[in-house]
Formats: C-alpha cells, structure tokens, sequence
C-alpha cells in the first residue's frame, strides 16, 4: 500500500460499508404511495450513504501525500483482550451476567500483568457479587443468569 | 406571594425533606451508574410514590431528576463512561483532566456548573413559566427541523479533528439514528430480521460503547507504561481563577439549555452538545478543547442541568413532557391525580412552587454531596487500571443491558465499542457521532412531517418565522468564520498595496 | 434440542392439566412470584398501568408479582418469551392493540387464538378531535371537507393502532386523509392546538382540559356506546359507521393454562382493580370504572378488535 496516502485504509473501509449497506437499502419494503407522501423509507439512509461517499472522497483525497499518523502499536494484550470480551458477548446468554462478568474480572487483571493472583480470585468474586446485589436486590432489576438462574433470581 | 410562601413551606415538613434528600442521593448513584437513567429510576420508583401524599412524591421525582442529570459527569469524568447521555460531552474534557491527574479540579467544576446551570433556570421559570410554555407551544415541526439543522451546522467544528471526518462521524451517527421503523412509512429498515432493532438502536449502548469499552481497549496497550501517582493533585478542587476564566460560559450555557430544555422533547444530551460546542467557539482556548480544558466541563454541565429546569416548563404548564424523564414524572403527576396545564398554574399555584422548591433543595444538596464527593470520587481514578477496567467493564455490561433489559443491547455496546476504537485510531471523534444520533431521527421525521402539513412544498418553511431564525442562526455558525477571515484577509491586502502606493 | 424442549412442554402441559384437577393444587397457586411482561421501556402509560397493576395484584396474593420490560419487534419479543414459559399462570403479558396487529402481519410466534384474556386495565376510545375555533362544528362538516378536499389527520406512527382507526373512519366516510404520524400524544396535540394539522383521533386521558376549555372540539368517539365523560358526544357507530377503536390495556396468559388458576389470577387482578389506589390512578389519568373488565368480556374485545383490524388492513394494502 501506498504509504503517502493518508487515511487510505478507513476510506476504503467506509466505501465497503457504504456500498453494502446501499444494497441492502434497495430490499428495503416500499409502501403505497398513497402512505409514503413524497418520502419513501430508502431515501433518507440513500442520501445519508451518497454524503459519506463524498465526504470520504474528499478525505481521502486530502490525506494524499500526507505520511500515515503515528499510532500506539497494537500489542498482544489489545488482541487478547479483545478475545477476552468478544467471547464474553457469547457467554452472556448461557453462563449469565454475574458469572460472565466474573470470568471476564478474573482474565482481564491477569492478562493485564496482574501478578497477586489471591486478590484477583477476591476482587472477581466480590465486583459481580456486589453489582448483583445492588442491581437485583436494590434497584430490582433482575439481570439474566443463564445456568446460575435456579439460584439467582 | 402566598402561594410562594405555601409552596415553600414544603421545606418545613420533616416527610418531605426526607424523600428529597432519598431522591437526591438516588438520583446521583444512579446517575453515575452507566446506562441506569434518571428516567429509568424515575420510572422504577413511580408506583412506590403513590403511598406518598402528591407534593412530596412530587417532589422526589424532580429532585431525583435534578440529582440523576449531574451524576452522570461523575463517571464520564473519571472513567470516561458518562453515566447518562447528558454527561456524554462532559466526557471529551473532563477525562482527559482526570488523565492528567486533575479529576477533583473537574468535578468540582462539574458540581458548581451545574447547580449554577440548575438554579438559574430554576428562577427563569418561577418567573416567566407560562410565557415560556407559548415558546415552547409555538414549536411545530417545521421549527424542530431548523432547530436540528442548527444542531447539525456544529458538526465541522465539534471536536478539534479534521472538520471532513468530523462530518462522516456525523453521518455515521445520523445513519445509526435510521435503524428500526420508519415512523413516516412504518417500514423496517437495517433491523436485519432482529425484532429488538424494531425500535431502533438505544441511544445508550451506543454511548457506553463509543466512550468506556473504546477507552478499555485502548487501556489495554498502555499498561505497561508507568503510571504517574498524583494523589495530591488528583483531589485538588477548582480555584478562584479557574471560576474566573469559565463564569461567562456558565451563564451562556445557561441560557442555553434553559432555552432547549424548555422545548418539549428536546432533551438535556442536545443542550449538553450545544454548550459545550458555544463554550468552544467563545473560547480563547478553543483548540485545545478535548485535551481537558476546564470550560470544556463547564460548558456542557450548566447546559444540562438548566435544560432539567427548563424541561418542566412544558411539563408542568402545557402537559406536554419537555424530556424523556419529564414525560415519567408527568405520568407521576397523573397517578396522583394531577393534571397539568394551565389549570394547574391558576388553581395549584402552591403545587408549582412546591415542586420548584424541591429542585432548589435538590440543587443545594448535591453541591454539598458534589464537593465532599469530588475529594472522595477523584481517588478513583488512583485506582490500579488492572482492577479498574475490568470493573468499569462489568458495570457497562449491566448498564447497557439495563436500559431495555435486553442482552442484544450488550451485543450493540460491544460492537460499538470496537468500532468507536477503531475510529479513534483513525483520528475520528465520539462528539461528532452522538450529535448525529442524537439529531438523526428529529432530522427526517420533523422533515417528513412538515412537508406533509406543508403539502409537500418546501418554500412555506419561509412562513414560519421562529424556523427561518434557527436557519440563519446555521448559516452564521457555518460561514461566520470564514466571512470574517475573508474580510480580515481583503483588509490586510488592502493596507499592504495601500501601503505600496 | 428445540423438538426436546417442545415435547418437554407438551409434557408440562398434560401433568399440569391432570394435576389442576385436584383442587390442592389452585389452593397452592401462585406459591412463586408472577412476571407481568411488558413491551415497551419503563415510563410510558402501558409500563406505568401495569406497574400498578402489579402493586394492586401483589395485595390480594401472597406472591410477588413484578414488571419486566421486554421490548422489541411491536411486541413480539414479549410474546416469544411468553410462548416459551409453561402454561401455567406465572408469566401473564400486557396486551394492547400493538400487539395485535404484530399478530396480524405474522411477525408474532403467537395468534389470537393463543391467548386467553384475564383482565382489561384501562379502556380509552379514540375521538375524533378538531380545534375548537374550527369550522368543522359537526362530524358531518368535517366528512364533507374530506370528501371535497383532504384532511390533515394526526396520530401516531404508520400501521398503529391511530393509523389503522384514522384509515378506517377515512374509508367509511369515504373521505380523503393525509395522515401525519408522530412520536407521541402530547405531539399530535399540540399540533392540533397550534392549527399544523385539522384533525386528530385523540383520547379523552390526553385531551380533558383542553375540551373543558373549549380548546378542542370532540365529534365523535370511536366506539358502540357513548362515553359517561362526553354523554352529548354522538358514537360513529350512530352515524352507521362500524368503527369502533380504542387504546386498551389488558392482561393475558397462554391458552393452555388450567381453569382454576386463570380465576385465581382474574379474580385477585379485579379486586386488585377495584380498590381505592387503582380506581385514584384510573381518575388521575382521566378514565373511570368502565375501563374495567373480567376476562369473558375482555377476551371478547380482543378478538372483536383483532377481527376489524385485520379487515382494514387488509383493505388498505397493509397486509400481504
């Protein structure tokens, strides 16, 4: 890739998702026209779409012969971490909030370079346990349990 | 006076004292909370209140209101989670402060802004409430329109970024405001087979997700850097200079939100984005607003908390609720068998004054609660990032999951979150985004509906006085600058060949 | 697994069924709290009205009975949750006409004949409003401008409940309507009140004040009987339209749940209705005992109102 084209990367992205979201804009149901009165459900997202397709043309073509800002590299920890609650949003719905959210406080610390492995266990058991109190028992909110539901209710 | 002075005496009754400080403190956990609102609480309390007698429930509900909007910076301040949509600009300022160590300097600027923000419009409307609520009944949705057009002639200046990017997060936000029903042609659109999308996209997994779960990202690949221990200076509160340098902006901000509050379903996130975006245009430093400057708290936070005053203009003298919150605590008024409208204001004036004098109580608590608090809250951001993001972690999760006890909403927040990070790298800004969800679906539907009460022709926008205002008011926002920069460059090339000549 | 958790259900249904014929078992029920499911976020008039639903219920049993939102899909992802519990009186759902027409497009796992009534809550008949500076003095006056011109007609969004009983009233009159949809009530008001649109199908819990003040002018109410707070108000169905629609809210549970628990529930949620704290809360919000009805007739209603929905949308193309 190019490397005096700044902003090259997201343009290119943005015009992938213009492009497919146009698409699916067009399976979009069409009322009578009777109901529609001059405006069909497509025309706003459409004009929305058409505007970022210029507007990321112009980005583009304002990042060229500019170098690509310096970034934070991505170590393994983003990666991981990323891993971390990617799989914690597939968790949610079998294991239940509380038990997730305690894995989650558990591996993130650790991940983290947290070495006092006694007070991550304390700190993943204690953090869930006071959210579920105060959101369950206190605001009665029931939250989802998943597997824990017999026993949290 | 007598009724004032009935009113008042609300604040003599043990009872009712009582439950405001209950809805103050309340209403300031909850709205730390992420995603937990000062409308949800509201809303959750509202049948307890009916063993209450009228005033003080009352009472409880508008301080808990008052209380739930400055609660929200708490959070957006120190973990860049605001904890209610209205705190979401105070995030872009106060947590790069909190960054730098400066967390009890913001917050204190948080808790005096918006009591000054609250009280103010608290006495614009004991003073003119029924002439504000013609304002307010005057908006129809061809005014709404321009409003939103005004809103949204901010976008290039929003945030310090490039003003091209800043506009495709616009966009992008505008676009998310699209998913769900089309109210004008009851059509589903981008909902993707998924009946929670039906509605559309809650504004506040979108906001935890943008803010906090991008920021935990973006912790996790700074751990490894030393971490400055500025305890002394993290709880230092605002000084003397500090007010000095932001007093002209609270009271704009004031002013502003006063205003936007008072029309009905414009809420307290919009005048928050107003303030903020004014407090950054009249602002010497204007440049540096995001890297944590102190008008950049005030700005926002005076705004939202005269928009709660403002809000129960039309509340409390039309019948029609001025906020999401204001149209629970109507419902409240209801149960107790009140009715609000212009009856109320000749025949319950005592009512008014009552429920005014509890948001002056609410107020005053909780910049006492505000100021002890900031000494204690600010040591939060001394806490390990080890243990601290993991926790923030675990209370989006609920927070997101709370406001439509729906798990697809955690769903929302996560994918937001890593596109919010995304973005981010890439030099784009959060501010620009929530504006357009905010405007998005005010946008297309007071479109829609004033060119069917217009009979599709657009030219009788001309007729409407108050919509023609707000569309030269977008048109200053958008080319004030460069016009005086044009005159200013023709007079300085003027004076050089004068001085040629 | 789904075939197993189905044939797990049939199960249920048959031990339930033999079991509730011993009467031991109503005398146990509910012995767990009941979930009353809602469709909408908390705060608006349906989460409000069933939370105090909830409260009076909760008095007359020994169990919890709480509120749980589950919102999305015009109601469908209540009536799926619904549609996977036991039938066996512990989740009761929050019905109003949303529902019904989530039924009639398909988009619901549930039909009509899904459903057994328990209660109706609150019954508030839509009226056709206008401007009381208008022209339109009679309901006869306004169809003859709609029948030479159109009517601008505020409700809310396109396939509700108002739109459907505007397209009906327009159809019958055989008048022509630009209809104007909106976000909420208090919106459409007020529109009405500042003159941006003619006409609107309002609800007298909305509109009391401004009728007593003369600031809007009620032509006619969408229903069979006139109402006790309007009694000079002729009915559409006077002027020989059959259009009757109305914003109920009312409680329901699977059909298959046994007899003697559905009376317990009716018989508990209706003493609950009748006492003082409900009957405040229905005055406060402008209603009076009439909104209140037991499960024969309330069941009736929803299948007399989804029958006339379905015919209108039909007519009007809404439905494939």
């Amino acid at each position: 890739m190019p490397s005096r084209w700044k902003d090259l990367l997201p343009g290119l992205l943005l015009l992938t998702m213009v492009a497919v979201l146009f698409a699916v804009t067009l399976q979009f149901d069409t009322v009578p026209a009777a109901f529609a009165q001059g405006m069909q459900s497509a025309a706003m997202p459409q004009l929305i779409l058409v505007l970022i397709t210029i507007l990321t043309i112009v980005m583009i073509y304002q990042g060229h012969g500019h170098e690509e800002d310096k970034k934070a590299p991505m170590t393994w920890r983003f990666w991981a971490t990323a891993a971390v609650l990617l799989s914690a949003a597939f968790l949610f719905k079998w294991l239940g909030i509380t038990l997730t959210t305690a894995l989650t406080c558990f591996a993130l610390p650790l991940l983290w370079g947290e070495r006092r492995i006694t007070r991550v266990a304390i700190y993943s058991i204690a953090t869930p346990l006071c959210i579920y109190l105060l959101f369950t028992h206190a605001l009665q909110l029931r939250l989802p349990q998943g597997v824990l539901s017999p026993w949290l209710t | 006076m007598e009724p004032i002075l009935t009113g008042l005496g609300i604040l003599t009754d043990p009872v009712a004292i009582a439950v405001i400080l209950l809805g103050t403190v309340v209403g300031v956990l909850v709205g730390a909370l992420p995603g937990l609102s000062s409308s949800m609480a509201v809303a959750l309390l509202l049948p307890f209140t009916i063993y209450l007698d009228p005033i003080p429930a009352i009472s409880m509900l508008a301080a808990l209101y008052c209380a739930g909007t400055f609660g929200g910076s708490i959070t957006a301040i120190l973990i860049n989670a605001p904890g209610a949509p209205p705190a979401a600009a105070t995030a872009f300022d106060g947590f790069p402060m909190a960054q730098k160590g400066e967390a009890g300097r913001a917050l204190g600027m948080a808790a005096v802004s918006s009591v000054i923000g609250g009280i103010l419009s608290l006495v614009v409307m004991v003073l003119a409430a029924p002439a504000l609520a013609r304002i307010a009944h005057s908006f129809g949705p061809p005014e709404y329109f321009a409003l939103a057009i005004f809103g949204l002639s901010m976008l290039a200046s929003i945030s310090g970024k490039s003003p091209v990017k800043n506009l495709i997060g616009g966009a992008l936000g505008l676009l998310i405001a699209t998913v769900g029903v089309d109210l004008t042609t009851g059509v589903e659109r981008f909902t993707f087979g998924v009946p929670q999308l039906y509605e559309g996209i809650s504004f506040i997994p979108i906001l935890i997700g943008l803010f906090a779960v991008a920021e935990l990202l973006s912790q996790a690949d700074v751990v490894d850097r030393a971490m400055d221990r500025i305890a002394l200076k993290a709880i230092k509160l605002p000084s003397r200079d500090d007010f000095k340098r932001v007093w002209k902006t609270i009271l704009r901000s004031s002013g502003i939100g006063t205003f936007i509050g008072i029309l009905p379903a414009e809420g307290s996130t919009m005048a928050a984005m107003i303030g903020y975006n004014e407090a950054r245009r009249w602002s010497k430093h204007g440049d540096k607003f995001g890297t944590g400057e102190i008008e950049g708290i005030a700005g926002p936070e005076a705004a939202n908390n005269a928009a709660t005053g403002g809000s129960m203009v039309p509340t409390l003298a039309l019948g029609i609720p001025g906020s999401a919150t204001a149209a629970v605590i109507l419902g409240g008024l209801q149960i107790h068998g009140i009715r609000p409208g212009s009856y109320l204001f000749e025949n319950q004036p005592e009512l008014l004054y009552s429920i005014f004098a509890a948001m002056l109580v609410a107020n005053l608590v909780f910049l006492v609660f505000g100021l002890v608090g900031a000494r204690l809250f600010s040591r939060i951001s001394l806490i390990p990032r080890t243990f601290l993001w993991p926790t923030v972690f675990a209370l989006c999760v609920v927070g997101a999951y709370g406001v439509n006890q729906s798990l697809v909403d955690v769903t929302i927040m996560l994918i937001t979150g890593f596109i919010g990070f995304w973005l981010k790298r890439y030099g784009f800004g959060a501010a620009p985004i929530i504006m357009g969800v905010v405007l998005g679906s005010l946008v297309e539907n007071s479109l829609a509906q004033s060119l069917i009460i217009f009979d599709q022709d657009a030219s009788r926008f001309l007729e409407r006085p108050i919509a023609l205002g707000f569309f030269l008011l977008a048109f200053l926002s958008i080319f004030a600058k460069p016009i005086s920069n044009g005159l200013k460059g023709l007079k300085r090339r003027r004076a050089v060949n004068g001085g040629h000549s | 697994m789904r075939l197993l958790m189905k044939r797990g259900h049939a199960l249920a249904c048959v031990t339930t069924a033999i079991l509730s014929a011993s009467t031991a078992l109503a005398a146990d029920f509910p012995s767990d709290p009941i979930e009353i499911a809602v469709h909408t976020s908390p705060g608006g008039g349906t989460d409000t009205t069933a939370r105090m639903v909830a409260l009076v219920t909760q008095e007359q049993l020994d169990s919890n009975v709480f509120v749980q939102n589950r919102k999305g899909g015009g109601g469908s992802v209540a009536m799926s949750y619904l549609s996977e519990q036991p039938a066996d009186g512990y989740t009761v759902m929050a019905v109003t006409p949303t529902h019904l027409f989530t039924m009639m497009r398909g988009n619901a796992p549930l039909s009509i004949d899904d459903i057994q009534g328990v209660a109706r809550a609150t019954d508030d008949p839509i009226i056709v409003m206008v401007r009381g500076d208008s022209d339109y003095q009679t309901l006869d006056q306004l169809i003859e401008a709609g029948q030479q011109g159109t009517i601008k007609w505020g409700g809310t969004q396109i396939g509700g409940v108002d739109h459907i009983a505007a397209m009906s009233f327009a159809n019958a009159a055989d008048m022509t309507v630009s209809y104007v949809p909106f976000d909420s009530g208090a919106e459409f008001a007020a529109a009405l009140s500042r003159g941006d649109i003619d006409a609107a199908g309002l609800n007298i819990s909305e509109t009391r004040d401004q009728i007593e003040a003369g600031e809007f002018r009620p032509l006619a109410v969408m229903a069979d009987e006139r109402m006790s707070a309007l009694p000079d108000v002729p009915t559409l169905a006077e002027n020989g339209m059959d259009v009757s629609f109305s914003t109920v809210r009312g409680y329901v549970v699977l059909k298959d749940t046994p007899q003697d628990r559905l009376k317990v529930l009716e018989d508990a949620m209706l003493s609950g209705l009748a006492s003082d704290r409900y009957q405040e809360y229905l005055q406060g919000i402008g209603l009076d005992e009439s909104s209140i009805a037991d499960a024969e007739a309330w069941d009736q209603q929803l299948h007399r109102m989804y029958e006339a929905g379905e015919k209108t949308m039909t007519e009007l193309g809404l439905m494939q």
